[in-house]
């Protein structure tokens, strides 16, 4: 149960580091940002679903979550650049679905977990 | 499982970081968005406008309780009149006093509708428009001239900033009323004569549609120059 919880503990003391340092950020960046975030959530959500299902490989989850943070905002990064500002609606797109799909398998091995079934 | 270790520990931590650093972004990004922005200074200047009409205010009222103390001191003391006579004429000449008396008047007026298709800009008046008639009319031998009742002195400037125009630092309105104090017959003559100012007062005005008027005025009255006027680096050098 440990185990558990001490992720969840670092989530709660990142969020409650960024409320107090409150990093500024400029406005231009703000969609890197976000679809980097977008990313990092996409990450961390395959990492829970691999854990569930007895798969979790702490390497593969770190150059993921790195990996596919900084693709996503280079991916709006080469957009901008080309005069292609939607481009980001493919990683925005990719990102969504692979989070929806990863929910559902969590949500499936919860409910084998648990014997709900 | 039982891999799990500090560093996903660390990985979450940066997650949850971003997650509010991204949420407060988004909130400062929405502070500074333009509009507000823009909003803000809107704000700032009409704030600012109405500050310099309570201090022009405060001038004016200043500057008549000076002129009371002129005319009062004169009439104390017979040896002052003809100074305050010269003082009078001065403040005629330099724009201080209002003045009244024959000259020419100037209506200046954009073109409301823009056929489509057309550049905007050939159909309003600019501030060189302004500046063409003005300066035909002081080569006219005008002795006073006030756009929209600011009156021009010696450091004013008809100019543009942004979309509109400013004289006096004040924002002048479509119809520009230029009201110049002279001999009206020579004043229309050097509008006739001037190239930029006669261009514009007939060959534009027809072909774009802007609404000119020319008319002599027997009593045309102009308003003091009611602006600060701060001597701050011009030095007076003794006569030489």
């Amino acid at each position: 149960m440990k185990l558990y919880l001490l992720p969840l503990l670092g989530l709660l003391v990142g969020i409650f580091l960024g409320f107090v340092l409150k990093i500024p950020i400029p406005p231009a960046y703000v969609r890197y940002l976000g679809i980097a975030v977008l990313a990092a959530l996409d990450s961390a959500f395959g990492g829970l679903r691999a854990s569930l299902e007895k798969q979790f490989n702490d390497r593969l989850f770190i150059t993921g979550f790195f990996s596919n943070t900084i693709l996503a905002a280079f991916i709006v990064y080469i957009g901008d650049r080309l005069g292609v500002e939607e481009l980001y609606l493919a990683a925005v797109v990719a990102f969504g679905v692979r989070m929806f799909q990863n929910l559902a398998l969590i949500r499936r091995s919860i409910f084998k977990r648990w014997h709900w079934e | 499982m039982k891999r799990l270790n500090i560093s996903v520990v660390i990985i979450l931590t940066i997650l949850g970081l971003l997650l509010t650093t991204s949420f407060y972004a988004k909130q400062t990004g929405l502070k500074t968005s333009p509009l507000s922005r823009k909003g803000q200074l809107i704000k700032v200047v009409r704030e600012l406008e109405q500050k310099r009409e309570r201090l022009k205010n405060d001038l004016k009222e200043l500057r008549a309780s000076l002129t009371e103390e002129e005319k009062r001191a004169a009439s104390e003391r017979g040896e002052l009149t003809s100074f305050t006579k010269e003082l009078q004429d001065l403040k005629t000449e330099a724009g201080f006093a209002a003045v009244n008396g024959p000259g020419i008047e100037v209506t200046l007026e954009d073109n409301p509708t823009v056929p489509s298709g057309e550049d905007p800009n050939n159909y309003i008046i600019h501030d060189y428009d302004l500046r063409a008639v003005i300066n035909a009319l002081w080569s006219g031998n005008a002795e006073a001239i006030a756009v929209n009742d600011q009156r021009l002195i010696s450091t004013s400037a008809v100019r543009c900033v942004g979309t509109t125009i400013l004289a006096n630092f004040i924002r002048l309105g479509t119809p520009y009323v230029i009201k110049a104090a002279g001999n009206p017959d020579e004043l229309e003559k050097s509008l006739n004569r001037d190239r930029h100012a006669s261009l514009l007062l007939n060959s534009y005005a027809k072909s774009f549609g802007l609404r000119v008027k020319v008319t002599k005025v027997s009593g045309l009255k102009l308003p003091p120059y009611e602006g600060s006027l701060k001597v701050e680096y011009a030095k007076t050098l003794g006569e030489q």
